[in-house]
């Protein structure tokens, strides 16, 4: 399910005195099945972007389209004057196609297949045990409670949360582990695209490096995931494809590789160390080929190649 | 002098399970920059709170600006120490950027004509000067933590504990904000900060790093004596910072290092040599 924004804008609490533009103009095509992070500094629009994607915000104007789903203003906007018969025609046509009538029921699908995991996700969990919790999403989706259950467990499983943790309560675990069954309520709802914003903030080095090998399994197994982050090492580590916003504009899309090595100081971000530092010594004049770079044990033996070579 | 004595700390949240906090002892000396790092679920947190007075009933003793932390004396120590931790939404409490900031400096009883100013300079230093009349609710995860710090370099203290609150910041306002805090210290060298992190490179900056596993402080010294222990470190579920996994990476790999070449600029002179 490819997801395409078309020149979507967004203002947070129109016409009042707090009024201000989050997104702007937005076109972009996301592809299916596929690890995309999105980057850019805080405050340049990716979290408000995300939220149109499961309809918890709607576009001021524009919209996007999720599979057969299009999330539209509330209001249709008014056709521009001086158009003749066929420009008119096409015109309501577009209108009719975008501006269909949501149902709640409508809804409440594109959000069982579109999974948002917001920052600091535990601070959500309210069950008694981490089994209810877990359950609560399919549940919520109008799941069988039996099912519900097996789901939960499986979700559990994956997150690497095995059965000593189904009747603890959410509570008494860990920072790491409450943010993992956080992460299993959501995929327990089986989402074909999972939207994760700044999962690792607040982890561990190694929790963090577990969390994002359970998503490229994710991946793998054919789900869409949606990493925000401005952890650069992450994306070069991780994503096939990177979308730079700044200003609630998106100011590029590409591969990592094609983004790192050049001047990211405009976006607020900074190379990954290790592309930062290969930089620093290539510029003092060793001949260092940064392909295929994505640890710092490549980064060690790229300038061994170098200094035998050189 | 120790801004921060803390002698056989222990504490623990339900007397059945083993302690959160389990006989710590440090001491933080004035004008310092002292960095506490350690995995998810190490005690680090756990120590926060009991620093800043949040937990009571613990064993042991902490000692801050020369005072026992008591219930009757931690409002005293309070004046002189800026808390903020790691989720600002739990420290909001202004309907507007400049409210929320102007909140502590009232609490101080600082006048109405003098707290412009000082609004002014704090909001412009973490960059959120352009938000002054904006709802905190609408400000980004890394917005909201600017703010909260704004607030609380606003009022001066003589003592700052971070706890994780830089964690939701994009990695350039995450160094803008070490490079305040670092540039507070150097105008004011009594200021004395205890950052808790896992930000090995922030420790890697810092003047003395702590470790905590399990409850327990397991390394304590400059950024060179702590991160010489890269197998102990791992072993604890912790990463080096760039500069020592670099250099293990190639002394792994039969490149001899002199131990002087002790910075990242220093090793990038040495390697283009």
């Amino acid at each position: 399910m490819p997801i395409e924004f078309s020149r979507l804008s967004f203002v947070y609490n129109p016409k009042s005195p707090f009024q201000s533009s989050a997104l702007n103009d937005i076109s972009l095509l996301l592809p299916e099945k596929q690890f995309i992070a999105i980057v850019g500094r805080t405050g340049s629009g990716k979290s408000t972007l995300i939220q149109q994607i499961n309809a918890l915000l709607s576009p001021t104007s524009g919209y996007v389209q999720i599979g057969d789903f299009i999330n539209h203003p509330e209001k249709k906007p008014k056709r521009p004057k001086g158009l003749n018969d066929e420009e008119k025609a096409a015109f309501k046509k577009e209108e009719r196609r975008i501006y269909q009538k949501h149902k709640s029921k409508d809804i409440k699908a594109l959000r069982k297949r579109v999974g948002l995991v917001f920052q600091f996700p535990e601070y959500q969990l309210f069950e008694e045990t981490v089994e209810k919790d877990v359950a609560f999403g399919p549940k919520n989706f109008g799941v069988k409670k039996e099912d519900a259950i097996r789901s939960a467990h499986e979700a559990l499983l994956r997150v690497g949360l095995d059965e000593s943790f189904f009747q603890r309560s959410p509570f008494e675990l860990s920072g790491g582990e409450k943010r993992k069954v956080a992460i299993a309520g959501i995929l327990a709802t089986s989402p074909e695209i999972l939207i994760v914003d700044e999962p690792t903030a607040g982890l561990d080095p190694a929790a963090a490096k577990e969390t994002m090998e359970l998503f490229t399994k994710i991946r793998d197994a054919g789900t869409t995931v949606i990493l925000v982050t401005h952890d650069m090492d992450l994306v070069a580590t991780y994503a096939q494809m990177v979308v730079v916003m700044e200003n609630g504009r998106v100011e590029k899309t590409c591969a990592p590789s094609e983004l790192f090595g050049q001047d990211l100081t405009q976006y607020s971000l900074q190379n990954p160390r290790i592309f930062d530092f290969a930089l620093r010594l290539k510029q003092k004049g060793l001949t260092i080929d940064t392909e295929g770079i994505r640890s710092v044990n490549d980064l060690a033996e790229a300038i061994i190649r170098s200094k035998q070579n050189g | 002098m120790n801004i921060i004595e803390v002698e056989n700390l222990t504490y623990s949240y339900d007397k059945n399970e083993k302690n959160a906090v389990d006989g710590v002892s440090f001491s933080v000396p004035e004008g310092k920059y002292v960095t506490l790092i350690g995995h998810n679920g190490s005690g680090k947190s756990t120590l926060a709170k009991l620093l800043s007075g949040l937990i009571a009933n613990f064993e042991g003793k902490i000692t801050i600006f020369g005072k026992e932390v008591k219930k009757n004396t931690i409002h005293e120590i309070r004046k002189k120490m800026g808390l903020v931790f790691q989720n600002p939404d739990n420290q909001f409490v202004g309907s507007t950027v400049r409210d929320d900031i102007a909140f502590g400096l009232e609490n101080r009883q600082v006048k109405s004509e003098e707290m412009d100013p000082i609004i002014d300079t704090y909001s412009s230093k973490v960059g959120m000067k352009d938000f002054l009349d904006k709802s905190p609710e609408n400000l980004s995860g890394g917005q909201k933590q600017r703010v909260a710090i704004a607030g609380v370099l606003a009022m001066h203290p003589e003592l700052i504990i971070y706890d994780e609150a830089t964690s939701m910041l994009d990695p350039v306002g995450k160094k803008e904000i070490l490079d305040i805090t670092f540039n507070l210290r150097n105008e004011n060298p009594k200021l004395t900060v205890l950052s808790i992190t896992h930000d090995v490179e922030e420790a890697y900056r810092s003047d003395y790093v702590l470790v905590m596993n399990a409850g327990k402080l397991v390394l304590q010294g400059t950024p060179q004596e702590v991160f010489a222990h890269q197998e102990e470190l791992r072993s604890i579920r912790l990463d080096a910072p760039f500069f020592f996994s670099l250099k293990q990476a190639l002394l792994n790999r039969g490149i001899s290092i002199p131990d002087e070449i002790d910075t990242e600029a220093k090793l990038e002179d040495f390697l283009c040599r």
